[in-house]
């Protein structure tokens, strides 16, 4: 992926309202198909054909679990638009982490790669922009989804740490090296925007990005 | 639409169709739905499984999905035909963008490209029209 391609501001908050709608769309699709075929049946049965109730129900059980799918969306995408809310203000970091790996495992997914979040056991509060981080992490999973090797699976987590926390995402990578891509000026303007700092600790193929605890943001 | 007692239309001829989606809940209503009128549809949900399935059998025409992991609709077609280069194709997408449109129209050419939500009759017309050209092209089938 070309760097300048890379989204972030309204070009982050464009690409992930795009996922969503791709998502709830493909859930529409199959709502659709599946209750035209409930009518199909029903029609078919007046000419003679045999009508299946096992399979009526199952197809209803079916409707009404993506009904929920994309229910769920729906939510997720609800969060994702009040993240702007408030700007700067006090947030559960595994709540924020949480719901960008919520919102980017389609894109994973599409590349056969599985998002593992590691959430402490306590809400972990920091004063920060959670739409900035979002942008931030979201840009970490794009490079490392690009780098990655034959593990496919990418880690992401967040910890306390001494007068703040940190967001750390790990994946066994082909380059085994993200040191450039933190230094981006993308990722250099997002870290400016929440008073972050990044570093990339190769023996653990991990990026580590450390929210101060308290900070006078910009 | 009508149908006859046997469910599928009077005089219909019997097309042999793959269907390729990695949202299998999709493709299984889409291939039962083309069943009911008289096709014989058979469905994969992954292109693994599609290539698997054309190794072994013979189809008419395959019906992709645009997007699916790791090998799109038009990586699939590209697959499919060094294996059957008489296979025709028609592509299905969620996406009405213009690049997702320009790509399918590249490939498969306008008529053979529809946008999700699938109009079955729509793709009933484009497979008839396919299966017509077939049989134009192979007289002695």
């Amino acid at each position: 992926m070309d760097k300048s391609d890379r989204p972030t501001g309204l070009g982050f908050f464009g690409a992930v309202i795009a996922s969503i709608s791709h998502e709830i769309k493909n859930r529409m699709a199959i709502i659709n198909e599946q209750t035209l075929l409930i009518g199909d049946l029903a029609q078919a049965s007046v000419t003679g054909r045999e009508l299946d109730p096992g399979q009526l129900v199952e197809l209803a059980d079916s409707v009404k679990t993506e009904i929920h799918s994309a229910d769920q969306i729906i939510k997720n995408m609800n969060r994702f638009a009040h993240s702007v809310d408030n700007f700067e203000r006090q947030v559960d970091l595994g709540e924020v982490i949480d719901l960008t790996a919520v919102l980017y495992n389609r894109l994973a997914g599409m590349r056969r790669t599985q998002l593992e979040v590691h959430l402490p056991p306590k809400p972990l509060v920091v004063n920060t922009v959670a739409f900035f981080l979002m942008n931030l992490v979201w840009l970490c999973l794009d490079t490392a989804l690009e780098r990655i090797g034959k593990n496919r699976t990418i880690h992401l987590g967040c910890e306390e740490a001494a007068d703040g926390a940190i967001v750390w995402l790990k994946a066994d990578l082909i380059e085994n090296d993200m040191a450039d891509a933190i230094s981006q000026k993308d990722m250099v303007d997002l870290m400016s925007g929440i008073g972050a700092d990044a570093v990339f600790i190769p023996e653990r193929n991990q990026v580590r990005i450390f929210l101060p605890a308290d900070t006078d943001l910009p | 639409m009508a149908f006859n007692k046997a469910g599928t239309h009077e005089g219909e001829m019997i097309m042999k169709i793959l269907l390729v989606d990695d949202e299998v809940a999709f493709i299984r209503a889409l291939s039962t739905r083309l069943s009911i009128r008289g096709i014989d549809a058979h469905w994969a949900g992954s292109p693994e499984d599609a290539i698997a399935m054309v190794e072994k059998d013979a189809y008419d025409i395959a019906v992709l999905d645009m997007k699916m992991p790791k090998v799109d609709g038009i990586g699939l077609k590209r697959l499919i035909y060094e294996k059957c280069p008489d296979m025709k194709f028609i592509f299905l997408t969620g996406h009405g963008s213009e690049e997702s449109f320009k790509a399918g129209v590249s490939e498969a050419g306008a008529r053979n490209y529809l946008l999700k939500p699938v109009d079955i009759e729509d793709l009933m017309v484009k497979i008839k029209k396919i299966m017509t050209e077939k049989q134009k092209e192979n007289p002695d089938g």
